[in-house]
């Protein structure tokens, strides 16, 4: 039975990714691992190890999903998300965190923040295709509904989640409430009461998210389309195949008949 | 003429979508939204009142609106006469109720029960924009449904926060409560750097109204199941009866 089920997973996975992102996801782990290597010997923060063996773990938790049965959601969730988690992972755990690149590259969260939600757009998409017990296509408007609406989900979350952190581990800085390298921002807006400076940066982490989402609603709209037109292109092929195979089946018993 | 059409249209669709019952509910909900709006100018009460209370009038009239004046193949007027209701309830239990009755200080932690049942209430409205937004007759899939009104109430929650958070940036209001301090009962139970306190309402706020957006989001799923069920009951019934009038026809 675990034969057959590595079978069809192979089969489903051959489908959706292609050999170059097999090898890119491997180049990704690899980095992340000598990362997590490199910062345990070096001694760094106990905070920031334990983010990156977390976030090591999630670079292999979906092809471990997929080994539960499709009909729990998530084992039916494309293969192809696992190239958005890397690439997230990549930005956030590798150059954000170890490489340091959000203290030294100004409004590097910002960017983060409206990339990822763009990105989250598809991770949505992907996540209502799994959702839905059958294969058949989702019109782009309500696809693209869907993954826009589960980015607002997964920014919220992420907000609530950082909080969470700050609450219960003492010194946590996750929604940066003590602005630090904020100066830039602060200086950007009309003068306020420094009591709000807190909000500054998850609300400007929502404001940006908001704007990834959208572009990225627009950006799935017509791939969807197209995907739709390609697979719709691919059948209608197929179709006139298998009733020509058919037809010259009937025609060679219909002459081994009458002979 | 085509005036009259597009009327005749519309009373035909409001009759489809909406009952005699919600439209009473909606002329209730306009006369006391107008009655605070007039009540709040001649009493001089806060500008920034008056300000919410304009802004939730002109929403609580702005479907009816929109079916009136827009064609129909602009989505805004195919929005479904249902959400009415919604919005209606979410005025007034801002607007009105929360605001204008000053209930928000009379009720402790009203506005997180308000969060909560808003963004519950929200799915709702974001499945009706959906559907107007998809424009056909097929209906949509019960988890489809239920996933763009969760996804859509996250967004109006989100946008509803960058909304305030902008007004309190240009106006100097505190519609984040950014200048509330917890109670003394609070901070013993949950101690927290004194810095990090403006960002509890907005955090309070979203996680309230995620937990009402799944739980809306739960309820629209089990309606939608059990609507597209009796549509196939009564369905198979029909298909039913018609064979057997064909064959007693025979």
């Amino acid at each position: 039975m675990l034969k057959s089920k590595l079978k069809s997973e192979y089969k489903i996975f051959r489908d959706e990714v292609t050999w170059v992102e097999y090898a890119l996801w491997w180049v990704a782990r690899i980095m992340l691992i000598c990362a997590l290597v490199k910062a345990t010997k070096g001694g760094w923060a106990a905070s920031v190890l334990l983010q990156l063996r977390v976030e090591v773990a999630i670079m292999f938790m979906l092809p471990v999903l997929h080994l539960l049965p499709r009909k729990i959601f998530i084992a039916r969730l494309s293969y192809r998300v696992q190239d958005i988690v890397l690439l997230l992972l990549l930005i956030t755990a590798y150059y954000g965190q170890y490489r340091g690149f959000y203290s030294t590259v100004e409004w590097f969260d910002v960017y983060l923040h409206v990339s990822g939600m763009f990105l989250c757009v598809f991770v949505g998409y992907a996540l209502t295709m799994a959702l839905k017990h059958d294969n058949l296509p989702l019109a782009p408007v309500v696809a693209a509904m869907c993954g826009f609406g589960f980015s607002f989900f997964l920014a919220v979350s992420w907000e609530i989640f950082e909080f969470t952190c700050d609450s219960f581990w003492a010194g946590s800085n996750s929604q940066n409430w003590m602005c630090i390298d904020s100066a830039h921002l602060i200086a950007l807006l009309p003068p306020m009461d420094p009591r709000r400076y807190a909000l500054l940066d998850t609300m400007s982490d929502l404001i940006a998210g908001a704007i990834g989402s959208v572009f990225g609603g627009i950006v799935l709209f017509p791939y969807v389309y197209l995907m739709n037109k390609r697979k719709a292109k691919k059948l209608a092929l197929a179709k006139p195949e298998a009733q020509s195979t058919d037809k010259s089946e009937e025609k060679s018993i219909s002459t081994q008949e009458h002979s | 003429m085509a005036i009259k059409r597009k009327l005749k249209s519309e009373y035909r669709q409001f009759r489809k979508d909406a009952t005699w019952f919600e439209f009473g509910f909606w002329c209730v909900g306009w006369i006391l939204m107008v009655y605070g709006l007039i009540n709040a100018i001649k009493t001089n009460r806060d500008p920034n009142l008056t300000m919410i209370l304009e802004a939730d009038t002109v929403a609580a009239f702005m479907i009816p609106v929109f079916h009136l004046l827009l064609p129909r193949k602009i989505f805004l007027a195919r929005i479904s006469y249902r959400a009415i209701t919604w919005i209606i309830v979410l005025v007034l239990g801002a607007g009105f109720i929360g605001k204008f009755l000053d209930i928000y200080k009379i009720v402790a932690s009203y506005d997180s029960y308000l969060h909560v049942f808003g963004c519950f209430v929200l799915v709702f409205a974001g499945y009706e924009v959906a559907k107007a937004i998809k424009n056909g007759d097929e209906p949509l899939a019960p988890v489809i449904a239920a996933i763009c009104g969760f996804g859509l109430s996250f967004f109006a929650a989100v946008s509803w926060e960058i909304f305030e958070f902008t007004c309190d940036q240009f106006f100097n209001g505190n519609t984040q409560n950014w200048a509330f301090a917890p109670s003394q009962h609070f901070m013993q139970m949950w101690p927290m750097d004194i810095r990090r306190y403006a960002l509890l309402d907005t955090m309070t706020d979203l996680m309230c109204g995620t937990l009402g957006s799944f739980v809306g989001g739960t309820v629209l799923f089990i309606h939608l199941c059990r609507k597209n069920r009796k549509a196939k009951k009564i369905r198979a019934n029909n298909e039913a009866s018609d064979n057997s009038k064909a064959e007693t026809a025979e």
